[in-house]
């Protein structure tokens, strides 16, 4: 599936027919979604959902985070973040014009890609794609903008230090890819490796990542395609091709300088491509740790240790990552072992089948609000195989998952998951630098 | 609250400084998704057909909750809908059986209901409500059972514990139903659930799960749904009515009282309620508008960047307006992480103290605009929108939540702020959520 981290946040939330099915699964009417090219360069993909009173509007973008030369992490953030906050032609940025109606501003950087998005009321939905066309496909960033993107990254690299998850994660990339953008943090560990960065490679690096080319527009809930006609920036090009990172020939475990008790495991999966073995990792992912319902993260509800583990569908390669934190991760990781080589022989008929349904609702539960539908549209796309994004009309995804059985599950387990690259936690001794 | 602008530095001072200038209309979009209202033995139904969705929530409010707990039964609502969850159909608890079927089932036991959300595939959801339908018309509470249901609880109170603004928002409903159960934990107490028995469980059940004053709000793909499926639901209940149950509220406005209590947490964290007008109320509109230039307002306050990368601000410092509750409160919170969490705490009381007394003339269009934005934003989700249509429906509102919210703040005029303002926004009631010092010690 796509990517998510970890949400501080403690307060706080499809359809063609199905052909083939082997259970009784209705066909329900598909709803409208369409795809084209942007008037000046780029692609669309609008999925309207005229009951609701609200629109999510997303910009995706293929854009290695470290810079083209992945010499200088935090490029890609800063970039993005400036673009948002720069004022536009009429004098107001894309941050403050969201703000304005309510909406909400979400800029998300990963190794690879960059996707950009929106939250409005259904009426501020041709402002706002204006807007966010305006500040990306031809960005005004200065260095009022930048000194915002710093600031804003300033306080992303702080919250960093508190995530083991986010820790675990990059150094587990870090290994298991030799170089490439993925073998860089998005963000780097300190605030004083760009709070120099000038404004020059930033416009730079923002008017070849951004170029409306390069870009997808998302567009979910109450818009309709009407609102394309606001689209006045940008000039035709061609989009680059997905960036993948290579792999290390034997990446090695090993240790790194952190806070408290923390465990990583890493194994190297399918690509994007590769439509069923990438679902029967999501649904290995789903079967063992989704939160509250997954079978380790239930065996562990009485122990002190937090677990997340998912597939991480990219372009080539995916990766299983899952993070362990708290005093128990030994405990967890052993379950996990044990859990695996259970998985090496195939489910139970029966006990397999309650389980692909209950990964099934899942997918439509975590693609169900306009935004996480935006989010796997626009993920999918930029990766590569756009009809395969959970959500997608096509129904493609879903078709895969119906047609797994447990020796295919049984056999992705084999192939893929034996041993994985372990990354643990050590806290530096005192009066050593970390 | 997720996102700051950077030009927020000035909204205290649009507030109550800038020139009159019309307020701008905010477009009310006739949308086909408005809810339609029946009634069906005594039980309100309200259904939101959505096609482009594939799954189905529906919420079944009942009049439960917390206020009908007896007296030494802390505790008792939860675990009745908890068994309930772990009731058996066809050999397997009721949450393991949905599960497999592609769906989830979940409960809130509030002051006043219990809300159980069911939501499901859509060509699914029949089936998936017929076993709820089993294991809520025939709850198994034998002592296996209620044991299982309470171990669910003691971990759900442990978990709650490590959250300081819910343990400091307790505190306050606590002190605020003073003269009645309601504002008990919802969850009770471990102390409490240990001697709570299968046959305390059943006397509240028999008492209180019956259809009349209930509601089912469904969403999503209804055409997916046999005819008959949500009256069927209607009629598992036994008919009547519970008994109504007098609830005493300490006047909020009549002073100022603090409580303090300390956890195991790293940063003390610092809440504020005040006194809200409920849904229905005139001022609702008003106090929206109030609440989305708080919000605002006390994230400012706390000087964090324009944030639009993740939603750090949510989490740290905010206000919220929980319109639902009866009595409705307004909240302000400070994350004591931030580093001077006094002097963020008392700006923004401070800032309240001057809304609520200072003449101001300034235009309310951008922070009506906002208001407006922020809750019809808030209703995307199928579990949210059963909600609002339910409790819309519950109080014998208006079915379209969000046309006549819009339509609320609309209307409201600065004076309209003023006056609420001056109502509402008086003495606060403070909780204090300190960390125990031997946590400060060790870190």
């Amino acid at each position: 599936m796509k990517r998510a981290f970890i949400s501080l946040t403690a307060l706080a939330l499809v359809a063609t027919p199905w052909f083939g099915m082997p259970q009784a699964y209705a066909a329900p009417t598909a709803p409208a979604q369409l795809r084209g090219s942007l008037p000046h360069g780029g692609s669309y993909v609008i999925r309207a959902d005229p009951t609701l009173r609200a629109a999510a509007i997303e910009l995706w973008f293929r854009a290695p985070a470290s810079g083209y030369r992945n010499r200088t992490p935090g490029l890609g953030q800063l970039a993005a973040v400036s673009a948002a906050a720069a004022k536009l032609v009429s004098g107001i940025s894309l941050v403050n014009l969201v703000r304005s109606v309510g909406g909400r501003l979400s800029v998300n950087v990963y190794p690879d890609i960059i996707g950009v998005g929106a939250v409005v009321p259904s009426g501020a939905a041709r402002r706002v794609v204006a807007a966010m066309t305006a500040a990306y496909f031809a960005p005004r960033i200065d260095e009022s903008a930048l000194e915002m993107a710093k600031r804003d990254a300033a306080v992303l690299v702080v919250e960093s230090h508190f995530s083991s998850a986010r820790l675990l994660h990059d150094a587990l990339f870090a290994r298991i890819f030799a170089h490439g953008p993925a073998h860089y943090p998005a963000l780097p560990g300190s605030v004083t490796s760009f709070a120099t960065l000038a404004l020059t490679p930033v416009q730079t690096y923002a008017r070849r990542a951004f170029r409306s080319g390069n870009g997808l527009l998302v567009l979910t809930g109450n818009v309709s395609p009407a609102v394309l006609s606001a689209v006045t920036d940008g000039r035709p090009g061609r989009a680059d091709v997905p960036i993948d990172s290579p792999l290390a020939r034997s990446p090695r475990s090993g240790d790194v300088d952190g806070t408290g008790t923390g465990i990583g495991l890493a194994w190297v999966g399918p690509s994007i491509r590769h439509q069923r073995a990438a679902t029967a990792m999501d649904f290995i992912a789903d079967y063992l740790f989704r939160d509250g319902t997954g079978t380790v993260q239930r065996s562990l509800t009485n122990d002190d240790v937090s677990l997340e583990g998912q597939f991480i569908t990219l372009h080539h390669p995916g990766v299983m990552l899952v993070t362990l934190s708290g005093p128990a991760s030994n405990l967890a990781r052993r379950r996990i072992s044990s859990a695996l080589a259970a998985l090496r022989k195939p489910l139970p008929e029966a006990a397999f089948e309650a389980a692909k349904t209950a990964f099934v609702y899942h997918v439509q539960s975590d693609t169900q609000t306009l935004r996480d539908l935006a989010d796997n549209l626009g993920w999918y796309a930029v990766e590569g195989n756009p009809s395969y994004a959970p959500g997608d009309a096509s129904r493609t995804y879903l078709r895969t998952a119906a047609h797994l059985d447990p020796a295919f599950v049984a056999g992705v387990v084999r192939r893929y998951l034996s041993k994985p690259v372990t990354v643990r936690i050590i806290s530096p001794k005192k009066g050593t630098a970390s | 609250m997720k996102r700051i602008g950077y030009l927020s530095s000035i909204a205290l001072a649009a507030w109550l400084a800038a020139p009159i200038t019309p307020a701008l209309a905010l477009p009310v979009t006739p949308a086909p998704g408005v809810p339609l209202v029946r009634t069906v033995a005594g039980v309100r139904i309200v259904e939101q057909a959505d096609p482009a969705e594939g799954l189905v929530g529906v919420m079944l409010f009942l009049r439960a909750g917390l206020d009908r707990q007896p007296a030494r039964q802390n505790g008792v609502a939860a675990l009745a809908a908890a068994a309930i969850l772990r009731t058996p159909v066809n050999g397997v608890p009721l949450d393991r059986a949905v599960r497999a079927r592609g769906g989830s089932v979940s409960y809130v036991v509030e002051p006043r209901t219990v809300r159980f959300y069911v939501q499901g595939l859509a060509d699914r959801q029949s089936q998936i409500l017929a076993l709820f339908e089993s294991a809520l018309a025939h709850p198994l509470f034998n002592t296996a059972t209620i044991a299982s249901a309470r171990a669910i609880l003691d971990q759900q109170i442990a978990q709650a514990q490590r959250i300081p603004l819910r343990v400091g928002l307790e505190m306050l409903d606590r002190s605020i139903y003073a003269g009645s159960n309601g504002g008990w934990p919802a969850d009770g107490t471990p102390a409490t659930l240990a001697f709570i028995g299968p046959t305390a469980v059943q006397a509240f059940y028999t008492r209180n799960y019956r259809s009349g004053g209930s509601t089912i709000s469904a969403v999503g793909k209804l055409a997916a749904l046999p005819s008959g499926t949500l009256t069927g639901l209607a009629r598992t209940l036994p008919g009547g009515t519970p008994s109504r149950v007098a609830v005493a509220r300490t006047a909020l406005m009549a002073h100022s009282r603090q409580f303090v209590t300390h956890r195991s947490i790293q940063a003390p964290w610092l809440i504020a309620r005040y006194q809200a007008p409920p849904l229905g109320s005139k001022d609702f509109g008003a106090m929206l508008v109030l609440a989305s230039f708080l919000q605002r307002t006390v994230s400012q306050i706390a000087g964090l960047p324009p944030l639009v990368s993740r939603d750090i601000a949510g989490s740290t410092v905010g206000a919220f307006y929980r319109f639902d509750r009866r009595p409705a409160s307004l909240v302000l919170y400070v994350d004591g992480a931030l580093g001077a969490p006094q002097q963020v705490f008392s700006t923004a009381l401070s800032v309240v103290h001057v809304v609520a007394n200072s003449k101001f003339t300034g235009s309310i269009g951008g922070f009506k605009r906002i208001a407006a934005g922020s809750y019809a934003i808030g209703a995307t989700s199928l579990r949210r929108r059963a909600w609002l249509a339910g409790i819309f429906v519950e109080r014998g509102l208006p079915a379209d939540y969000i046309g006549s919210v819009i339509a609320q703040v609309n209307a409201t005029t600065p004076a309209d702020v003023q006056r609420v303002a001056k109502r509402y926004l008086t003495t606060p009631w403070l909780a204090f959520v300190l960390p125990r010092p031997s946590a400060v010690a060790s870190h």
